[in-house]
């Protein structure tokens, strides 16, 4: 046989193999293609209740223990509406709601114990800014600032803020809020204030609304503690109890139901065509203006310390006595607004980013602490302590309202001008309007609020709803105007008069010579420091000796 | 002076937000919203200030 002889059959061979192999896998093929479409059609309803034939780790798996991890955590866990029968789809669904509302709890909770943890930050820092003196009184108004605004808030605070606000789906609804008191007005309604949730009781005995009155309750409790810094020294304390009652119960809740509670000022994009309506991320306006301008009319009403002011009008140094103390406390403070801004998402589940929030928030405190310690080193030559706190919470206060809709370069530039606003902003209330606040907290929270109001309207990126100035929307500059002059004209106002009224009544001032001994022992019965030599009125720095017999001299007249 | 500057106060709010509904035009917006802010703030820190200096204890 010749080699082709051998050729020829093998190649018949090959072809009739290839075809009796690819044949089937071809027609397999052109059947398989048209099925395609019929597979991508209308897939058949689950049944939501069909048992699902999945299983965890056994129980004998589980005695012996998990070191891995890999056996906690499984279809075990999964909770059966009944449990005599297998996993339902319901059963998936409901669990996955139930865990995104969990963990929208747990951060909203969390976030909110970190800014109730900043009351010890400002104690400590309005008592180290305060003389020695009066370190107990100082701390106590600190202290009882938080049952006082609380008390407030439960009983109807938290009703004329929040009680219209349902519909806050991240914590499934808080539906039992849902009644805001409108008026018709110049064609649109005007919602003035909320109705449900007065004492917490009916309905709103709820989970979520419980959450939502943590938060927010927090929040109007540092507003309340802001003020107690500008009028430290001299506040009669049961006066401040009063006012500050007033304040969590009234005037902080009407404004914040006006931007966050569903009010009109938030509407101002719906009824105006203003942006995205008046926006305030996490309250430089509704927190931080409404503690500020409420400490302004305050101070103007209880007016300067003894020994501040010499009769030609200059003004002396009252420095604090614990540098240590303000410091720490700013530090505090920096670390609660990590709960302030990042929780006011009032979620992680669904809003992710509270990432670009924190970092937002860390980059504009630092940039304050820069700007202030700047100007000081610059203008008197030395890098001030308690203004570089200052400038740091300055800062924070500024990037409170932008942190979540700006990028980090906006927020590095909000925190630096709010560093320089702060210095020039308490050089302006100290010598040209002759108004005493021994902590900064209307220059810190009333100044650089506003400035955090206006800063939204020019800073926001578009990348969460709202859009500034700079990213080419004028109108949501209008919507933050409005709420600029709603905070002077109605917030200040407000409580302008009611602590008019509480002068009028119960007096806001102490007795002069209670000052001038130290309120600890006349207002609050006991020296904060009963082993230290205090020295009154020798510590003001650039106040000669016949400044402060002039002091004296006009506290004996007053008395 | 007090009961001026309070009025004055309540004045410089209300005007822009009465203004919203006199024109739609944003650049007249942001002027009326910048004139009642300072209307307010000379209430405050012009009027209301200097009438509590009067009275301030460094002046007595």
């Amino acid at each position: 046989m010749t080699r082709s002889a051998w050729l020829k059959p093998c190649l018949w061979a090959a072809i009739v193999a290839l075809l009796v192999c690819g044949l089937p896998a071809w027609a397999q093929s052109q059947t398989a293609a048209p099925s395609a479409p019929a597979a991508a059609a209308t897939p058949p309803p689950l049944a939501v209740d069909a048992p699902m034939p999945v299983s965890g780790p056994s129980a004998d798996d589980q005695a012996a223990g998990d070191p891995s991890g890999t056996k906690t955590g499984t279809a075990n866990d999964v909770v059966h509406a009944d449990p005599t029968k297998p996993l339902t789809l319901t059963d998936l669904v409901n669990q996955a709601g139930q865990n995104r509302i969990a963990i929208n709890f747990t951060w909203t909770l969390v976030t909110g114990f970190l800014v109730m943890f900043m009351q010890a930050g400002f104690a400590i820092v309005e008592t180290g800014l305060c003389r020695a003196k009066n370190a107990n009184h100082t701390m106590m108004m600190n202290f009882m600032v938080y049952g006082f605004g609380l008390f407030a808030y439960w009983v109807c605070g938290f009703a004329l803020q929040m009680g219209g606000a349902a519909g806050v789906s991240i914590l499934g609804g808080a539906n039992p809020l849902s009644h805001e008191f409108t008026i018709h007005l110049l064609g649109h309604d005007w919602g003035l204030w909320g109705t449900k949730g007065f004492f917490l009781s009916g309905a709103t005995y709820d989970v979520g609304v419980m959450v939502l009155f943590l938060f927010q309750m927090v929040f109007m409790d540092t507003a309340l503690t802001i003020v107690t810094g500008a009028a430290a020294e001299r506040w009669k304390y049961v006066a401040f109890a009063v006012s500050s009652v007033l304040l969590g119960a009234i005037t902080y809740p009407i404004y914040a139901n006006w931007a966050w509670g569903g009010g009109w000022l938030s509407k101002l994009g719906a009824n105006y065509g203003l942006g995205a309506g008046y926006a305030d991320f996490a309250g430089s306006g509704v927190v931080h203006a409404v503690g500020g301008l409420t400490a302004l009319a305050l101070s103007m009403i209880i007016g300067p310390r003894i020994g501040k002011y010499n009769r030609d009008g200059s003004s002396n140094a009252m420095p604090g006595h614990d540098i240590v103390i303000v410091l720490t406390g700013c530090f505090i403070l920096a670390f609660g607004w990590f709960g302030f801004n990042p929780g006011s998402t009032l979620g992680a589940s669904g809003a992710l980013r509270i990432s670009t929030i924190a970092v937002d928030t860390m980059l504009a405190g630092c940039t304050g602490s820069f700007g202030a310690l700047l100007y000081m080193w610059i203008k008197y030559g030395k890098p001030d302590a308690s203004m570089s706190g200052n400038g740091l919470l300055a800062g924070l206060v500024a990037i409170t309202a932008p942190s979540g809709y700006v990028n980090t370069m906006g927020a590095v530039i909000i925190g630096f001008v709010a560093g320089l606003l702060v210095c020039v902003s308490v050089e302006f209330v100290d010598r040209v309007l002759r108004v005493d606040d021994p902590v900064g907290a209307i220059s810190v929270h009333g100044t650089n609020g506003l400035w955090g109001v206006i800063s939204v309207g020019l800073f926001a990126d578009g990348t969460n709803t709202v859009k500034g100035l700079f990213y080419g929307d004028p109108t949501q500059l209008v919507a933050q105007l409005i709420g600029v002059g709603t905070l002077l004209g109605f917030v200040f106002t407000l409580s302008y008069v009611a602590n008019l009224a509480i002068h009028a009544i119960v007096g806001q001032r102490v007795l002069a010579a209670d000052e001038l001994e130290g309120l600890d022992i006349p207002e609050m019965g006991a020296l904060c420091y009963p082993e230290f030599v205090l020295k009154p009125d020798t510590t003001h720095s650039g106040a000669a000796a016949s400044d402060f017999k002039t002091g004296l001299q006009v506290a004996r007249e007053t008395a | 002076m007090k009961l001026i500057g309070v009025l004055l106060a309540v004045f410089g709010w209300l005007l822009p937000v009465v203004g919203l509904g006199m024109t739609s035009s944003t650049g007249a917006r942001l002027v009326i919203c910048i004139v009642g802010i300072g209307i307010t703030l000379t209430a405050i820190l012009r009027l209301l200030n200097k009438a509590h200096e009067r009275e301030a204890v460094w002046k007595q």
